[in-house]
C-alpha cells in the first residue's frame, strides 16, 4: 500500500471514528429523551398540576412538589443573584487588577462544579441541624449557593466584555463610579445578566442532592418554608425508588416537566444570548 | 484682507524706486550688455536703445506678474501661528496681511492701506521707511497714544521668500513685543528696592548713630545708655519685623498660585486675634466687638495666613482708628460672586479719622504709607495690607475698602466658604458615600464567595471530626461499614466513586473528543451551531433524569441483555472472567460508570469543543496547505496546541462524576463491599451520604457521613483545582 493511499485510510478511518462517536453520543440523548417522553407523556394530565402528591396505591397529582420548586427556586435566585452580580462586579470592575480578584475569582469556579451533595450537607450543618428541623428555607439556600457561583461568573465576563470606552465616557461627564456602574454598564449587560440567571434557574431546578438533607419533602401542600417542603426533584427521587406503579409514573412525569422546564429555560437564555450578540 | 494682489501701490517715494531697480540689477546689466554689443555691432544706436528698453520691460514685467497673482494665506497662516502681534508690508508700506493679536495695538488697522494710516507715531513710522529703503532690520521702542503705559518693541524685518517666484518685491515683517508687564515689573523691582533700602536704612542709621554715641559721649552717663539702648532695641525690633514681612510677603507670592487644601473656622481664628490684641486695645481704651453667626463658618484655607490678614485688619483699625474708640468686626455669609457656593464676609469697621479717597487704591502696595510719621510710630513697617493682598489672592478672596473722612473705614474681606457649605458638597459627599457603599458591597459580596469555599471545609472538617478522631487514618482504608457496631471505613464508597468515576471517564473522553473533533474539523459550517448547541443544552439536564433513565431503562436492558454476553464471553479470560463476573444484578458498578459516561459525555465534549476552538486557525490552515489529512491535522495540529485545554477538559468532567450523587445512586445498588466484579452491586461516597444521611442515628454515624463528604470534598477540589489552572492556562495563551 502506497504511502498516500495509507494516509488516506487513516484519515477515513479517524473520521468515521468521529462520525460514529457524534451519532453514538446523539443516540444516547435521544434514547433518553425517547423514554422520558414515552414514560412521562402517559401520565401528564390536568391533575398533575391541580392534586397532591397521593399516599401508596392512589392516584394523585405533583401540585404541592411543583410549588414548593417555585417558591424555593425563587428564593434561592433571589437570595443568590444580587450576590453574585455584586461579587461578579467587584471582580470585573473594582478588583480586576487586585490580588484578591485572582482568588475569588479561582475559588468561584471550584464552588461552580463542587458537588452539590457537600453544598447540602454544609447547610445542613449551618442551619438544618443548629435550627433541629429540615425547612424550605434551608432548601432555598442550599439552592442559593449554586445560584451564587454562576451568576458571578456570568457576570463577570459579561462586564469585561463592555467597551472601556463607555465607561470611560461616562467618567468624563463625571459620573461617580458606582453610578457608572449601575447606570451604564449594568445596562449595557442586561440581557446578558438576564441569561445568567436563567441558566442558574435551569441548573438549580434540576438539582436534587442539596435538597436531601436541607428541605427534605412534605407529602402536603405547604406554603411556609419554615417547614419541610416538597419539591418536584425530591417527589421523583422518592417516588422512583419507590414499588408503586402510581408513584413511578407520577417519577416519570415529573422527570418530563422538569426536563422541559430546564430545556425550555437553557433555549431562552441562549435566543437572548444569540439576539444580543446579533443585535 | 486676506489676500493681496500685489502692484497696488498708490504713493511711491523715489526710494521705492531705487529700491525696485536694485531688485533687478541683474536684468538691467544683462540689458546693458544686450544695448552695447548691439550698438558695437554696428546696428543703428537708436535700435540698440530701443532693444534695451524692451528688454528691459520684459524682464520687469516677467518679475512682476507673477507677485499680481500671488495670494498671501500662506503668509497669513504663518503670521495667524504666532503668539505676538505680526504685520505683514509689502516694500511700499500696505499692509499686506496681519494676525488678530494685532488688534489689541492697533484695532483700526485694515489690508492694502498705508500702515501709518493706523499706526502713526514718529518713531514708527520712521522706523518702518529706513527698513525699505535700506533693506535693513529696525528696531523702535514704541508707545501707543491712546494707552501710553502700553509700551511695545517693534521689529521692522525685511524678507524676501526665497520659496517664492523670483523677482518678487521684499516682504517687510513687522513684530511687536509687548514690553508693557516688563517695564512695570522693572518700575516696581526700583520702587521696591528704593523703598526697602529706605526703610531699613532708617532704623540701621539710628543703631549705628547711637553706638557711636555710646561709644564716645555718652560712655560714661549710665540714664542716657539706658534710653538709647531702649530706642536702639525698638529700632531693632523694627528692622526685625520688616525682614520678617518682607521674608512672608515672597513666601506668600510663591505659593499665591497653589490653592490652600485645608479648611479653616473662621470664628476661632478671629477670637484668637481678638485676644492676641487685646493689649493693644486696652492700652488704647478701644473697645472691640464681635458679630458672629452662631453655626460655625469654614472656609478653605490656611489658618496661620488667614490670621496674619486679620491681625493685620484688627491692628490698623487699633492703631489707625483708636480714636473711634470702638472696633466693630462682624462674620457674615453672603451669596458668592460666582454661582457655587456663598462666601464669608468679614468686615472690620473702626471709627476714626478715616482715608482720604485718593489713597485707597494704592493702600495695598508695599511700603505705602497715608501718614508716614505715624505709620512709623506705630511700628509699621508698611507691608502689612500688601501681605493681606497676596494671602487674599491666594485663597481666592478680596479685600474692599471704604472709607468716609471722620467717619471711620471699614475694611471688608470676602472669602469662598469651604466646600462642606456647599449646597453642591452635599450632593458629592452622597455621591461619594454611595461610592463607597457600593464598592464596600460588592467587596463584602466577593467576600461571601471567598467565606462560603472556607465555610464549607471549616462546617465539614468541624461535622468529620469526631469520625476521624475515633477512627484516625484507618477511616480512609477501612473496608467494613457497620452502623450497629459503630465501624465506619470508607474504603468501599472511595472504591467506588473512583472506579465509577474511571469507567465513566473511559467511555466519555474518546468520544466526547471525537464529537468535538467532528465538530471543529468535519461538521459543516451551517451544522456545527444547532449540533453545538444540542450538545449544551444536554450538558444542562439535570442529573436526576439521568439518574431515574439508568434505573428504569437501561439497567433492565443491561440485566437481561449485555451483562449475561459478557459474563459469558469473558468466562474463560483470566483477567477478565474477574472483571465480569457473577449474576446480572442489573444495578452496580458498571451501570452506574455507564450512566456517568452519558452524563458528562456533554461536558467533555462542549468544552474541549470550545478549547479545539481556541486554535488559531492559520495553524490548520498551513497544515492543511502542506497537504496533510483531517487527521494529520487533528492530531499534529490541533491536538497539541490544545493539550493543556483538553487534559483541563477531561479533569472538570472528572469532577463532575467524582461529585455525581443522583445519576449514581438509583443505580449503583448502594451494597457497602468491594467487590472484584464490575457487574456487582457497589457504592459511592455520594450515594452513601445521600441514601444514608436522613436515616443515620448517632453522632459517629452522621460524623462518619460528614467525613465522607470531607474526603468527596478533597478529592474533587483538587481535580477541578488542576482542571481551572490548566483551562486557564490555555486561555491566557490564547489571548496572547
Amino acid at each position: 500500500m502506497s504511502r498516500y493511499s495509507s494516509r488516506r485510510l487513516r484519515n477515513q478511518i479517524a473520521i468515521g471514528l468521529s462520525l460514529a462517536s457524534m451519532v453514538f453520543g446523539l443516540a444516547w440523548v435521544a434514547l433518553i429523551l425517547g423514554a422520558l417522553i414515552w414514560q412521562g407523556v402517559g401520565g401528564l394530565s390536568l391533575r398533575v398540576f391541580t392534586e397532591m402528591t397521593p399516599p401508596p396505591g392512589a392516584q394523585g397529582g405533583l401540585a404541592n412538589a411543583i410549588v414548593g420548586s417555585l417558591l424555593m427556586t425563587t428564593l434561592a435566585v433571589a437570595i443568590g443573584t444580587p450576590l453574585g452580580i455584586l461579587a461578579g462586579t467587584y471582580l470585573a470592575e473594582y478588583g480586576r487588577y487586585g490580588r484578591l480578584a485572582p482568588v475569588v475569582r479561582f475559588l468561584n469556579d471550584i464552588l461552580l462544579s463542587a458537588p452539590s451533595i457537600v453544598i447540602g450537607l454544609f447547610v445542613y450543618e449551618l442551619v438544618v441541624a443548629p435550627v433541629g428541623h429540615f425547612s424550605g428555607y434551608a432548601g432555598a439556600l442550599a439552592l442559593s449557593l449554586i445560584v451564587i457561583p454562576i451568576v458571578v461568573r456570568t457576570t463577570e465576563d459579561m462586564l469585561l466584555l463592555v467597551p472601556k470606552e463607555l465607561r470611560e465616557a461616562a467618567a468624563a461627564l463625571g459620573t461617580p463610579r458606582s453610578v457608572v456602574i449601575r447606570r451604564i454598564v449594568y445596562r449595557a449587560v442586561r440581557a446578558a445578566m438576564l441569561t445568567g440567571v436563567l441558566l442558574a434557574i435551569a441548573r438549580i431546578s434540576g438539582e436534587t442532592a442539596p435538597l436531601l438533607f436541607t428541605a427534605l419533602n412534605n407529602q402536603f401542600f405547604n406554603l411556609d418554608l419554615s417547614q419541610p417542603t416538597p419539591s418536584l426533584q425530591m417527589v421523583i427521587f422518592q417516588f422512583a425508588l419507590s414499588p408503586y406503579k402510581e408513584w413511578q409514573q407520577l417519577a416519570w412525569t415529573g422527570a418530563l416537566i422538569i426536563t422541559l422546564a430546564v430545556l425550555a429555560l437553557s433555549i431562552a437564555a441562549r435566543a437572548l444570548a444569540g439576539a444580543r450578540k446579533s443585535a | 484682507m486676506t489676500f493681496w494682489r500685489g502692484g497696488g501701490a498708490k504713493a511711491i517715494g523715489p526710494a521705492v524706486w531705487a529700491h525696485r531697480l536694485w531688485g533687478i540689477r541683474w536684468a538691467i546689466a544683462a540689458a546693458l550688455i544686450i544695448a552695447i554689443l548691439l550698438i558695437w555691432s554696428g546696428l543703428s544706436p537708436l535700435l540698440g536703445v530701443l532693444g534695451f528698453v524692451i528688454f528691459a520691460i520684459a524682464l520687469l514685467a516677467s518679475r512682476t506678474a507673477p507677485a499680481e497673482s500671488t495670494d498671501w494665506s500662506q503668509l497669513q497662516t504663518i503670521i495667524d501661528a504666532l503668539p505676538d502681534p505680526v504685520v505683514a508690508l509689502n516694500s511700499a508700506g500696505i499692509v499686506v496681511a496681519f494676525n488678530e493679536k494685532t488688534r489689541t495695538i492697533a484695532p483700526a488697522l485694515r489690508a492694502q492701506l498705508p500702515v501709518s494710516v493706523t499706526l502713526g507715531a514718529p518713531v514708527f513710522v520712521e522706523a518702518v521707511e529706513r527698513a525699505i529703503s535700506t533693506g535693513k532690520a529696525q528696531r523702535a521702542e514704541f508707545s501707543e497714544t491712546m494707552r501710553a503705559d502700553d509700551c511695545y518693541d517693534v521689529h521692522v524685518i525685511p524678507v524676501s521668500l526665497s520659496a517664492g517666484p523670483p523677482g518678487r518685491s521684499p516682504l517687510l515683517l513687522l513684530t511687536f513685543h509687548d514690553l508693557t508687564t516688563h517695564r512695570r515689573i522693572e518700575q516696581m523691582r526700583a520702587d521696591f528696592v528704593a523703598n526697602a533700602s529706605h526703610e531699613l536704612r532708617t532704623p540701621l542709621a539710628a543703631l549705628s548713630g547711637f553706638i557711636d554715641t555710646l561709644q564716645g559721649p555718652a560712655r560714661n552717663d549710665p540714664d542716657a545708655r539706658e534710653r538709647f539702648l531702649s530706642i536702639m532695641q525698638s529700632q531693632a525690633r523694627r528692622m526685625a519685623r520688616l525682614i520678617d514681612d518682607l521674608l512672608s510677603l515672597s513666601r506668600i507670592e510663591l505659593s499665591e498660585h497653589i490653592n490652600p487644601d485645608t479648611q479653616a473656622e473662621l470664628g476661632p481664628i478671629i477670637r484668637q486675634v481678638i485676644d492676641a490684641l487685646q493689649t493693644v486695645a486696652q492700652e488704647r481704651g478701644v473697645e472691640v466687638t464681635v458679630a458672629a453667626p452662631a453655626e460655625p463658618l469654614f472656609v478653605r484655607g490656611d489658618r496661620d495666613e488667614l490670621i496674619r490678614v486679620f491681625e493685620n485688619l484688627v491692628e490698623n483699625a487699633l492703631k489707625y482708628g483708636a480714636s473711634g474708640k470702638r472696633v466693630d468686626i462682624s462674620l457674615q455669609t453672603v451669596p458668592g460672586q460666582d454661582a457655587d457656593g456663598g462666601e464669608a464676609q468679614i468686615s472690620v469697621r473702626d471709627y476714626g479719622p478715616g482715608i482720604a479717597p485718593e489713597h485707597l487704591p494704592r493702600l495695598t502696595e508695599r511700603f505705602y504709607r497715608v501718614d508716614v510719621g505715624l505709620s512709623r510710630a506705630e511700628g509699621g513697617t508698611g507691608l502689612g495690607l500688601a501681605l493681606v493682598k497676596h494671602i487674599l489672592n491666594r485663597h481666592r478672596g478680596r479685600l474692599t475698602i471704604e472709607s468716609t473722612i471722620g467717619a471711620g473705614s471699614t475694611f471688608t474681606v470676602n472669602l469662598p466658604l469651604a466646600a462642606s457649605q456647599n449646597p453642591d458638597a452635599k450632593v458629592l459627599r452622597r455621591l461619594r458615600a454611595g461610592d463607597t457603599a457600593f464598592r464596600v458591597l460588592t467587596l463584602a459580596a466577593a467576600g461571601t464567595v471567598l467565606a462560603l469555599l472556607g465555610g464549607v471545609m471549616v462546617v465539614l472538617l468541624a461535622g468529620a471530626m469526631p469520625a476521624l478522631r475515633t477512627f484516625g487514618w484507618g477511616f480512609l482504608v477501612g473496608e467494613s461499614w457497620n452502623p450497629v457496631t459503630e465501624q465506619f471505613g470508607a474504603l468501599a464508597p472511595i472504591y467506588g466513586t473512583l472506579v465509577t468515576s474511571l469507567i465513566a471517564m473511559a467511555i466519555a473522553v474518546p468520544i466526547g473528543l471525537g464529537i468535538a473533533m467532528f465538530l471543529s474539523e468535519i461538521c459543516p459550517l451551517w451544522l456545527r451551531r444547532p449540533v453545538g448547541i444540542i450538545i449544551e443544552l444536554l450538558a444542562g439536564i439535570p442529573s436526576i433524569i439521568y439518574g431515574i433513565w439508568g434505573l428504569f431503562v437501561l439497567s433492565p436492558f443491561l440485566q437481561s441483555t449485555v451483562q449475561p454476553v459478557l459474563i459469558d464471553a469473558f468466562s474463560d479470560v483470566p483477567v477478565l472472567a474477574n472483571l465480569f463476573a457473577g449474576p446480572p444484578y442489573g444495578i452496580g458498578i458498571l451501570t452506574a460508570g455507564l450512566v456517568l459516561a452519558i452524563m458528562v459525555l456533554p461536558l467533555v465534549a462542549s468544552v474541549s469543543r470550545d478549547v479545539f476552538q481556541l486554535v488559531p486557525p492559520v495553524l490548520k490552515e498551513a497544515a492543511y496547505g502542506l497537504g496533510a489529512t483531517t487527521w494529520e491535522v487533528f492530531c499534529h495540529v490541533v491536538v497539541p496546541y490544545a493539550r493543556v485545554g483538553v487534559v483541563g477538559a477531561v479533569l472538570l468532567a472528572l469532577g463532575r462524576a467524582l461529585g455525581e450523587t443522583m445519576a449514581v445512586t438509583f443505580v449503583i445498588g448502594n451494597a457497602h463491599r468491594i467487590s472484584s466484579s464490575l457487574l456487582a452491586p457497589g457504592t459511592t461516597i455520594s450515594a452513601t451520604i445521600a441514601n444514608e444521611f436522613t436515616e443515620a442515628v448517632g453522632d459517629l454515624y452522621t460524623s462518619a457521613l460528614i467525613a465522607l463528604a470531607l474526603v468527596l470534598f478533597m478529592i474533587t477540589f483538587i481535580v477541578l483545582a488542576a482542571a481551572r489552572l490548566l483551562l486557564l492556562r490555555i486561555e491566557r495563551q490564547a489571548g496572547h
